[in-house]
């Protein structure tokens, strides 16, 4: 079984402290593997990044496998610039 | 400016009601100081045109009002103190920024009108005051031009706040993205904390990139403006960006140390080993966003406690109206319209009466009291006060007073009292002869007031009421007087009357209104050109108004404009003469009785005995030649207008209506008996009975009557 | 999704001319005329900037962005004040209040849409 969250629609500053705490419930509550769906995001800012850079560390440091899926097309181009691509496959997210 | 033309009316309809409101301030506070709400909407007024202005690239107003707006604002600071002085420099500013909206059609005219010698007597005003000087506006921003393209890179270490602050960091790379290349990016996020240290709304980024574009370094530092007093922001030329790493990253921890050397490394930025010799130049800007810091948290402390008296103050001043500007032809459109539903609506009022279906009858009666609802909202959207017009009365009596050495002082009352909009325009030009008129040849010079034993001090009053579904505007001075010996030895003299001729006191004072008519001894460049009087009396007969005046020798004159309220929809009262219809206004109509039988029948014209007043009675069939034999039982319907009754003759009374008042057209036009038509219910045309011509009539029917020339009158109104 | 304005400022016309700009730039115009307007136009739809004035009757700018700063669905929305280079202190109260961003009065709408879309583009 795994545990999975989905992100949807806006994830701005005025989503940053919810979705934060329902990552932090999902890393400290739960034992399965950390799913994330990412597809349906359709507004970012850099909150979400930075959220997304905080996980990643985090559920390695909490030992708890994570993996996220396909990154909506903003999403993905948000991380592009940013030259971020790579933290949805990071050491952290244990590819299976 | 052409893809905002269209915001230009409503530009100039702002600025015009901007100046207005500073003016009367100015004219109101004479010799007081204004208060804290009156400094602020002077100022608010100059502020704002001098923004608005600006929008529309009106360089030349937005320079004028810049200097006004100054001084304002050092008054409401404290810094200066209003006087006399102020005050004429403050009012001809505003005369000039009125001139100056005059000619937005001619740039050439404006641009010269940017700083008159004004200017300098404002800018002397405030030294001599302040010892200080006005502050210049700052040139406006001019594009630089377009530079070759150039590298830099670029180090954004973001402050905490800018996110809560609404800033995303993410947008300025946008922003740099939409005029240039990026080349290349590293996010630096070591200052971002693991575990239950990370605040989400915190932000802990840190951009270094690389930037190709076109864009000047002013324009470039200015990206990043709104961020620069909370983050460190470095912009160097890519070429010698290497020997600055130990400024970008100056009392920061190891860990980005490190990894700004990286980033650097990756974005092919070749570190130089002098990095540790931070230039002078780079020390400077590294220390500058600290010590601005500093100072914003002082003013920040001092804002935030101005903020509370502020709202403190705000509070108490909360039920102010707000306004929706409409275009006034959509206004009239809408009144046409309601005109049309008021006749359909009591044509369906009609067709269910005949019906006789009781609820039938019932929701037509409710359908009909919400079109009078309707009518009545509509109507009194296109009112408004007259204070309007009276506004610009204390500003005249200043100036034309001042021009005379004449000590004047005006009294204002009834300034909310209503009338149509469209009136209000049209009344404007009447009533300032009138005023002007007061002024000249009403009050007396100083020493004649004296010797007089008067006050030294002239009065003019202003006053407007509602009377009998009429606005009723007076002038009053407590001047010399109208000389009826004068008037008529003038009027003998211009050949207006015969020598012999026998006038009432009324008649002779209207003669001041005949064109070419002027009794002032001295011809003053304020009034008595003999032209403007009979301006007045065309002026208000084409608004259906009537003037009278009162005058008493050593005491005053008093004119009495009378007009009615609106011009397009009245409440009628509808008769029945023959086979005909008539609409008599309603407002005028006092009361209706029955023939009673000692009324005399002598054709058109008789006199009636009502509770022991008498009326002259005018028998309308015989009067409008209608020919029909009179109805068996006939009725009286008594009316006044002004100080004057009269009773009309006609057959039945068929009740009250609302009447959308047509034009006659100018076939019709000659007719003084009939004021235009209406459409009944029923399809057919009613016409309305013009009860002011009447009344004159029936007098002066009484008159001739009496004289024993029984066809005079009529063939005067024929 | 075009992005949506809030303009703030009691001249109609200033209002006119921006919205004309904003609209001919891609974004969603919201006009009100004072910080009372504003507050009563704001019930809960995304804004995505909010430009005001200072210098405002029934409400002024400070004050109306001190009240945006305290609703839940407003709070991190950016503001550009209006400013006029005279009036440093009123700048640095509405940076207290939390706008951090401000265009100098007068200016044309090209400086205006400049310092928006360094904050949101269209």
């Amino acid at each position: 079984m795994t545990h999975t969250i989905q992100l949807l629609g806006e994830q701005t500053i005025y989503q940053a402290r919810q979705t934060h705490t329902q990552l932090w419930q999902a890393l400290h509550e739960h034992n399965e593997p950390l799913q994330l769906e990412l597809a349906g995001v359709t507004e970012v800012d850099s909150s979400l990044v930075q959220i997304l850079l905080w996980l990643v560390p985090e559920a390695k440091r909490l030992g708890r496998p994570l993996t996220m899926g396909e990154p909506s097309a903003v999403l993905a181009e948000v991380l592009a610039v940013l030259g971020l691509s790579a933290i949805l496959q990071s050491e952290g997210a244990g590819h299976e | 400016m052409s893809e905002y033309d269209s915001a230009l009316p409503a530009f100039l309809d702002e600025a015009h009601e901007l100046l207005a409101a500073m003016e009367s301030i100015l004219m109101d506070v004479q010799g007081q100081q204004p208060d804290s709400e009156q400094l602020n909407a002077m100022f608010r007024a100059m502020h704002t045109i001098k923004g608005s202005s600006g929008l529309f690239g009106l360089d030349a107003i937005v320079r004028f009002t810049h200097e006004a707006e100054n001084v304002l604002d050092a008054l409401r600071a404290g810094e200066l103190s209003f006087d006399d002085e102020l005050n004429t420099l403050l009012l001809r500013c505003h005369d000039h920024v009125k001139a100056m909206l005059q000619e937005l059609d001619h740039p050439d005219v404006l641009a010269s009108m940017a700083a008159p010698p004004l200017i300098d007597e404002l800018k002397a005003y405030f030294r001599q005051q302040t010892s200080g000087d006005i502050s210049p506006l700052a040139a406006s921003a001019t594009e630089a031009p377009a530079a070759a393209e150039q590298s830099w890179l670029i180090s954004l270490r973001f402050g905490r706040e800018v996110l809560a602050d609404g800033m995303d960091p993410l947008s300025f790379v946008r922003y740099l993205a939409e005029s240039g290349e990026l080349g290349g990016l590293q996010t630096i996020s070591t200052q971002l904390p693991g575990g239950d240290a990370f605040d989400p709304e915190q932000c802990y980024l840190r951009f270094e990139l690389v930037y190709h574009s076109a864009m000047p370094l002013a324009k470039l530092n200015d990206v990043f403006e709104f961020v620069r007093e909370s983050s460190q922001i470095h912009i160097f030329p890519l070429a010698t960006a290497g020997r600055y790493l130990a400024t970008v990253t100056q009392g920061q921890d190891e860990a980005e140390q490190q990894a700004v050397a990286a980033a650097w490394q990756q974005l092919g930025v070749v570190i130089e080993a002098e990095a540790e010799v931070v230039t002078e130049a780079a020390a400077v800007e590294a220390v500058a966003p600290l010590a601005s810091n500093l100072q914003f948290a002082q003013a920040a402390k001092q804002a935030s406690g101005a903020v509370a008296r502020k709202t403190e103050h705000k509070e108490t001043k909360t039920t102010e109206t707000r306004f929706i500007k409409v275009e006034a032809s959509k206004l009239d459109n809408l009144i046409n319209l309601i005109g049309e539903l008021v006749i359909a609506g009591a044509a369906a009022n009609l067709i269910a009466r005949r019906s006789g279906q009781s609820a039938q009858i019932e929701s037509t009666a409710t359908i009909a009291t919400l079109i009078e609802q309707i009518r009545a909202g509509t109507l009194s959207m296109r009112m408004v006060q007259i204070g309007e017009i009276f506004s610009r009365f204390p500003r005249v009596v200043r100036d034309v007073s001042k021009e005379l050495g004449k000590s004047i002082e005006l009294h204002i009352s009834g300034a909310e009292t209503e009338l149509d909009k469209s009136m209000v325009e049209k009344l404007g030009d009447p009533l300032m002869h009138i005023v002007r008129n007061a002024i000249d040849h009403g009050i007396e010079s100083v020493e004649t007031r004296l010797a007089a034993g008067k006050s030294a001090t002239g009065n003019v009053w202003l006053n407007a009421y509602h009377e009998s579904g009429s606005i009723v505007i007076e002038v009053a001075d407590d001047g010399g007087g109208l000389r009826k010996d004068k008037i008529v030895a003038k009027a003998v003299a211009n050949g207006l009357i015969s020598a012999d001729a026998m006038l009432s006191d009324n008649e002779i004072y209207k003669l001041i209104f005949e064109p070419g008519f002027s009794t002032a001894e001295q011809i003053s460049n304020i009034s008595g050109r003999g032209v403007g009087m009979d301006v007045v009396k065309r002026g208000l007969e084409a608004l259906r108004g009537t003037i009278d005046i009162d005058s008493a020798v050593g005491e005053g004159t008093n004119f009495r404009i009378r007009l009615p309220l609106t011009l397009a929809i009245i409440d009628g009262f509808l008769v029945q003469i023959g086979k005909s219809t008539f609409v008599i206004p309603l407002e005028v109509v006092v009361e209706c009785i029955e023939v009673p039988d000692d009324l005399k029948s002598d054709g058109t014209h008789s006199h009636l005995n009502l509770r022991g007043e008498v009326l002259p009675v005018l028998n309308l069939s015989e009067f409008l030649e209608l020919g029909e034999p009179p109805g068996k039982r006939q009725n009286v319907v008594v009316v006044n207008y002004g100080e004057s009754k009269a009773g009309l003759l006609v057959d039945n009374l068929l009740g009250e209506f609302q009447t959308v008042i047509k034009p006659l057209g100018q076939l019709f036009s000659h007719l003084r008996a009939i004021s235009g038509s209406t459409i009944l219910g029923s399809g057919e045309v009613a016409l309305i009975l013009d009860v002011p011509a009447l009344i004159e009539f029936a007098k002066q029917k009484e008159v001739a009557d009496f004289a024993g020339q029984t066809e005079q009158g009529r063939a005067q109104l024929h | 999704m075009s992005k949506l304005i809030m303009i703030v400022d009691d001249s109609a016309s200033l209002r006119t001319v921006v919205g004309i700009a904003l609209k001919g730039a891609g974004y969603d115009v919201l006009e009100a005329c004072d910080g009372k307007d504003a507050l009563s136009k704001l019930t809960g739809q995304k804004v995505n900037l909010i430009v005001s004035d200072v210098n405002m009757p029934n409400m002024d700018g400070i004050a109306f962005v001190t009240q945006v700063k305290q609703m839940p669905a407003y709070k991190f929305t950016p503001v550009i004040m209006l400013t006029t280079e005279a009036d440093e202190s009123k700048k640095a109260a509405g940076k207290a209040a939390g706008a951090k961003a401000w265009v100098v009065k007068p200016f044309q709408p090209p400086i205006l849409l400049d310092a928006i879309s360094k904050l949101v583009l269209p």
